[in-house]
């Protein structure tokens, strides 16, 4: 196994063991892990793959599936899959196995409760370490501001969404 | 498309507030903000540091 495959299972296998409400929770370390200590990827690659991993059907995790294809080819997208599924799975495995054959419902719940505020202060960092790699241009701030009170307003379709903020750039663009 | 995608994420951060809306949430939720967004402290030792408290503080609540 290469420098990079061993580099890259270094950086995501911690992070897996923090992924509490998935892939969005780790957003600003994998970018600064992924763009500014290992310079796998641009920003604006980063920015981009963002934007596909959220578009494409499946995981949220499959910007890091994204990241180790960009950084180690085919070898660097399976291990990095892998660095970032396994861990986080022991132990929603063991702690399942645990929970049941103790019968610690309340500890469960707990737990769980506690989370939750970690798990949505790391969101809202994400938005805001991806906002900031955009420029933080107006454009940018309204398109995330006006996407977040459709969403919270209507459940509407997020491929409409998504298309509507492409849309919005494009024109924007072509203006410029 | 980046810009929606973000929007999405904001929006599930900003539902589930709403639907824990109580001074541990929004204290833990703003530690980790800060932590993470503005002193830009690698995450493992965030959710290290303040999970504890987090269950502290949810504890306490519960005593209340």
């Amino acid at each position: 196994m290469n420098n990079t495959a061993l580099a890259l299972i270094g950086v995501f296998a911690p992070l897996s063991l923090v992924s509490f409400g998935g892939a969005r929770t780790i957003i600003p370390d994998i970018e600064t892990q992924a763009v500014s200590v290992h310079g796998w990827l641009t920003h604006r690659e980063f920015i981009e793959m963002f934007a596909i991993s959220r578009a494409a059907p499946g995981p949220g995790v499959t910007l890091v599936t994204l990241i180790g294809w960009k950084a180690g080819g085919w070898l660097g997208a399976l291990v990095t899959s892998l660095a970032i599924y396994v861990p986080v799975t022991l132990i929603v495995i063991g702690a399942s196995v645990l929970f049941r054959r103790y019968d610690i419902p309340p500890w469960s719940e707990r737990i769980e409760r506690a989370m939750t505020p970690i798990a949505i202060g790391l969101i809202l960092a994400g938005v805001a370490s991806v906002l900031k790699l955009m420029g933080g241009t107006v454009i940018s701030y309204a398109v995330v501001g006006a996407s977040t009170a459709i969403i919270n307003w209507r459940r509407i379709n997020p491929l409409l969404l998504l298309a509507g903020g492409g849309a919005v750039y494009a024109v924007a663009y072509l203006r410029t | 498309m980046a810009a929606s995608a973000l929007g999405l994420n904001a929006a599930t951060g900003i539902e589930t507030i709403k639907r824990h809306c109580d001074w541990p949430t929004l204290t833990v939720a703003i530690a980790v903000f800060a932590a993470v967004a503005v002193l830009h402290i690698s995450i493992p030792w965030v959710v290290l540091a303040i999970a504890p408290l987090s269950f502290l503080l949810f504890w306490l609540k519960g005593h209340e």
